[in-house]
């Protein structure tokens, strides 16, 4: 059972991915990105990760998606143009593509026994810890992200305000 | 929080407590508001360099091992707050001249110092990553900060997706060096490296920690062969995203692009203090955590050195715009900062911090010269527009005289002990080659750097040219200072090469 | 995962569903009824006795309506739209308890799953219901469609915020995200006459919660995205027959949801008096929650009998400048409290 959903849900993300960079009218791919959000949320859920798999959809597909899809309709955003001029990248783009990933899954797979690389429903991080590793282990770096946002707020104002 | 966690994140808090109070003089009006915020800043950074002087009786890791208290964090952290105090004070009359906004830009060059501070502090590849962010996002707005001139936005545009791009990369790697070692510590990911064992640290594994556990359990399937494979893709990865941010070839296609649309003043600090931090970022993950694989990374470091010297020196023949001249001899010298990286040794570690601190205060000399003569709006920028300069405007021409005989290398400024420390740490590794390639790079140098000079000094003033203007107070101290200390350190260089040699010494040998 | 255990899952599922279907026809209903009395009218009287069954009637009529797509729409999205909105206002009673931990068979059977994180997947699965109603404004191609979806967008995702920071108190107070135990935790009562209800100590995050609940329903005074004196009927203009009352069925599935999490967050759930035989004490819970969740029907029909709609700046101005900061004030103060209650 839970090897058929993982199938279908990884299958989901895979397709949603590739028909994210296929498609040519941006709603579609931010569509198709949200479709691979939700894929990888429901694959988090499946292993146990419930607060990550809660915090990808709120964040991601919930807020960063929403503006995506808020601004697309705004400036009612064309099919995108295609200018086919780099070769290169087409001819040696996707042969690089396939070796990459064959050397990636190549790897995880000798180094992994293929009992051990997945476990449904055992991942450990209950979110009770997930708080109490981020405040106490990792707390510096979780403060300082605020300093982060800040300042992508602070830029967000300067680039968008009026002129003075 | 102990005092040794105090003493860790003081420099950093007073930078972001003087960014925040800079913020809010957006509000005074603009007529005070220039001359407040550099005070203001002014002194915070002044108080930052207190903190970090006085974090000098503490040593170790502090907040449960992500920040280390070190001679080499500290060497770094003071370059940065030197460098923004100069760039801070220059652009004074640069932001009312163009009309930009006060407050904001000093916050901004505030908080990127801060991140900065952090990048080179960290122990930890998440906090380098969160100060690497802070950094680049704050210089991205920077250079856009121009808004009524186009080349500035599309600058910062092109800046953005790159250095996103580059970023991604870096995390990439951080991802796969933790699925490898098992912890984004790097002291730990040395231990692990070496004893080839769980690297976690006892602290982490206090109480019940069943994440790390998961994660240990999968470490022990040992360190096999096929793991050396993701190790050296981790290391790739890792060397990608720094090398665009030092702008090593073949990542350096940004640099004249981005140096030329953004404001001088930041181009002056971009040449100069997140290249150094990126620098404290690679030298520190390379030499701690990653030393037990130099053999593998040092051919890399190598080609690359090679080839950022030469594509940046022959480049640089070709252009007219001094933003982009400018631009590429930095990469140019980043490559001969490399040659000494290349070394792995503690001369060659002593030499870019060395080379770092000269090289800060001849580019920023160099880049406000620039500012001045290029005249509201930025327009005069061109080879040309410094026709007769040594004519019109002496004082000018001989203090951007001695920055350009400094970034050539001649003996009695800062870049000659520069170089003559770096080629023979090179040569001290048996570095032979390389050596040569940059001594013959030096040569090639010297040619368009001496053709500013002889534009300044040797060609007649086109007759449409205004006169140059005086310089205002603020950029006049700066380059004062500069040339003062480009002057110093090349004639007693031993005060920096002490602090430089302390620093590289705390760093552990391969 | 053991046959049984999915079918009994699938068979809760299929009960919860229908349940909240008729629910919501009548809650359709019931807000005609209320209305119609407060403006002084009758309301519905043919269909039935007290026109019990016009629910009924509207369903047929709306399925055997002619189902139109206009031409130049985006026909994918614009399809997929309604059942994109219906299926996030559904998701949300996935985790809700309708009453204490009963069980049959080894299988709880007043609630469809107890999720240890069921405040996270409510407010993820909250924030997902912008969609339908964005694409089905984008796709639609009608400038009144557009301006109802843009405006809908941008006020879920402000008032999103204070939703989720007025929730935050409670979770506080809990110290667990599971619906259940954030009920359980209400059991009990002050001095015997006052319930250990969370509204008392977080009023004001109730308020803000309920508020923004509002709003993120499309629901008077904040229902800009369909002002029908402004937009036609915004979002949906373009929608007719089944699609049409997809919609309508996803608004009134929203308003139930809010008010079933309103009263398990703020109003102790299915807690009240319990007696009587053993039977009835199985039920009377369940007759609690369904009380308190039409006390809550009530109040949104109520307070769109009363108040007149906002204009669109002072919506964003008050979401903004108002509810969140009494919403991270709310927070800010209950944390204080926590932390000087159990020491730190």
């Amino acid at each position: 059972m839970y090897e058929i959903l993982f199938f279908v849900f990884a299958a989901a993300a895979v397709g949603f991915a590739i028909n994210l960079l296929v498609q040519r009218h941006p709603i579609y791919s931010a569509i198709s990105l949200i479709g691979v959000m939700a894929s990888l949320a429901s694959l988090y859920l499946m292993l146990g990760a419930e607060f990550i798999a809660a915090v990808q959809v709120i964040v991601y597909a919930g807020a960063i998606m929403v503006l995506f899809v808020f601004v697309i309709m705004l400036l009612n955003a064309g099919v995108e143009e295609r200018t086919n001029r780099s070769r290169m990248a087409k001819q040696l783009g996707a042969p690089l593509v396939v070796l990459l990933l064959g050397l990636l899954t190549s790897l995880v797979y000798r180094n992994f026994p293929p009992d051990a690389a997945v476990r449904f429903g055992d991942f450990p991080g209950q979110t009770a810890d997930i708080g109490r590793r981020l405040y106490i282990y990792y707390m510096l770096p979780f403060e300082v992200v605020s300093i982060l946002i800040l300042v992508a707020i602070v830029g967000a104002v300067v680039l968008a305000k009026k002129e003075t | 929080m102990t005092a040794l966690d105090l003493a860790a994140i003081l420099p950093i808090a007073i930078l972001t407590i003087t960014a925040i109070i800079c913020m809010m003089m957006g509000t005074v009006r603009r007529e005070t508001a220039a001359s407040l915020c550099s005070t203001i800043s002014l002194t915070g950074l002044a108080a930052a360099s207190a903190a970090v002087i006085y974090q000098r009786s503490y040593s170790g890791l502090a907040f449960v091992d992500t920040l280390s208290v070190d001679p080499f964090a500290r060497y770094f952290q003071l370059l940065f707050l030197v460098v923004a105090a100069l760039v801070g004070l220059a652009s004074r009359e640069y932001l009312w001249r163009e009309g930009m906004a006060i407050g904001e830009y000093y916050a901004l060059m505030l908080f990127a110092t801060a991140g900065m501070c952090l990048m080179a502090a960290a122990n930890d590849l998440m906090v380098i990553f969160i100060g690497l962010e802070i950094s680049s996002l704050s210089s991205y707005i920077l250079v856009g900060m121009r808004r009524n001139d186009a080349a500035s936005s599309e600058s910062a545009l092109k800046y953005f997706l790159l250095g996103s791009f580059a970023t991604a990369f870096f995390l990439y790697g951080v991802a796969l060096l933790f699925g490898v070692s098992g912890s984004t510590k790097l002291t730990a990911i040395r231990a692990f490296l070496y004893g080839g064992q769980n690297a976690i640290p006892a602290s982490a594994a206090l109480g019940k920690n069943p994440v790390l556990e998961t994660v240990a359990m999968q470490s022990q399937f040992g360190f096999t062969g096929s793991m050396d494979l993701l190790l050296g893709a981790a290391i790739a990865l890792i060397f990608v995203g720094l090398a665009f941010k030092i702008s090593a070839v073949p990542f350096q296609a940004w640099t004249p692009d981005v140096y030329q649309g953004a404001p001088a003043p930041v181009a002056a600090m971009l040449s100069t203090a997140p290249k150094a931090a990126a620098f404290a970022a690679f030298i520190r993950i390379f030499m701690v955590s990653l030393g037990a694989s130099a053999a593998q990374w040092s051919h890399l470091l190598w080609a690359t050195a090679l080839l950022t010297m030469t594509v940046g020196n022959l480049a640089a023949l070709w252009q007219s715009n001094l933003k982009r001249l400018l631009a590429y001899s930095s990469i140019a010298h980043a490559g001969y900062m490399l040659v000494a990286f290349t070394s792995c040794s503690t001369d060659g570690i002593t030499a870019i911090l060395f080379y770092l601190a000269g090289y800060a205060f001849m580019n920023i000399g160099a880049f406000i010269v620039v500012t001045h003569v290029a005249g509201p709006g930025e327009r005069l920028t061109e080879l040309d527009d410094y026709a007769g300069l040594g004519f019109r405007s002496p004082a000018l021409a001989a203090l951007l005289t001695i920055f350009m005989l400094s970034l050539i290398g001649i003996p009695l400024t800062a870049g000659f002990f520069g170089k003559f420390y770096i080629f023979r740490a090179a040569l001290d590794s048996g570095l032979l080659w390389l050596t040569i390639f940059g001594v013959l790079n030096s040569a090639i140098a010297a040619y368009y750097y001496l053709q500013i000079l002889v534009a300044m000094y040797m060609k007649q003033p086109i007759d449409s040219a205004a006169p140059v203007a005086d310089m205002p107070a603020g950029a006049r101290t700066v380059v004062t200072v500069c040339a003062a200390a480009t002057l110093l350190i090349g004639i007693q260089p031993s005060a920096v090469l002490r602090m430089a040699e302390y620093a590289a010494q705390w760093l552990p040998q391969l | 995962m053991d046959l049984p255990f999915l079918l009994y899952t699938l068979l809760k599922i299929v009960v919860v569903v229908f349940a909240l279907l008729t629910a919501v026809a009548y809650t359709v209903w019931f807000e005609r009824k209320v209305v119609a009395h407060m403006q002084s009218r009758w309301g519905p009287t043919r269909v039935g006795p007290y026109g019990l069954l016009q629910p009924l009637a509207d369903v047929i009529k709306l399925i055997t309506k002619e189902d139109i797509t206009p031409s130049g729409v985006f026909r994918l999205v614009y399809l997929a739209a309604p059942c994109l909105a219906v299926i996030t206002a559904l998701l949300v009673f996935a985790v809700i308890p309708f009453g204490p931990r009963t069980e049959m068979g080894g299988i709880d059977i007043f609630q469809i799953t107890d999720l240890d994180i069921g405040l996270l997947f409510i407010l993820s699965v909250s924030s997902m219901g912008v969609y339908g109603i964005a694409l089905a404004g984008w796709s639609s191609n009608s400038k009144y469609s557009l301006l109802g979806g843009l405006r809908s967008s941008a006020q879920m995702i402000s008032y999103e915020l204070a939703m989720g920071l007025s929730i935050v108190g409670v979770v506080l107070l809990t110290g667990s995200l599971s619906l259940r135990q954030v009920v359980d935790n209400q059991s009990g009562s002050w001095w015997g006459i006052i319930p250990h209800w969370n509204v008392i100590p977080q009023f004001i995050g109730f308020f803000c919660y309920f508020v923004s609940a509002i709003a993120e329903t499309n629901r008077l005074p904040f229902d800009l995205p369909e002002a029908e004196t402004e937009l036609v009927a915004g979002y949906h203009t373009e929608y007719s027959s089944m699609r049409f009352a997809m919609f309508f069925l996803a608004e009134y599935t929203n308003m139930t949801a809010v008010s079933c999490v309103a009263t398990v967050l703020y109003f102790g759930g299915w807690s009240g008096p319990v007696f009587g035989p053993e039977a009835l004490q199985t039920v009377l819970p369940l007759l609690w929650f369904f009380l308190k969740v039409l006390a809550f029907l009530f109040v949104y029909v109520w307070i769109r009998g009363t108040l007149p709609r906002f204009r669109y700046d002072q919506l964003m101005a008050f979401g903004w400048k108002f509810l969140l900061p009494l919403a991270l004030a709310n927070m800010v103060l209950t944390s204080f409290v926590q932390a000087v209650r159990y020491g730190g």
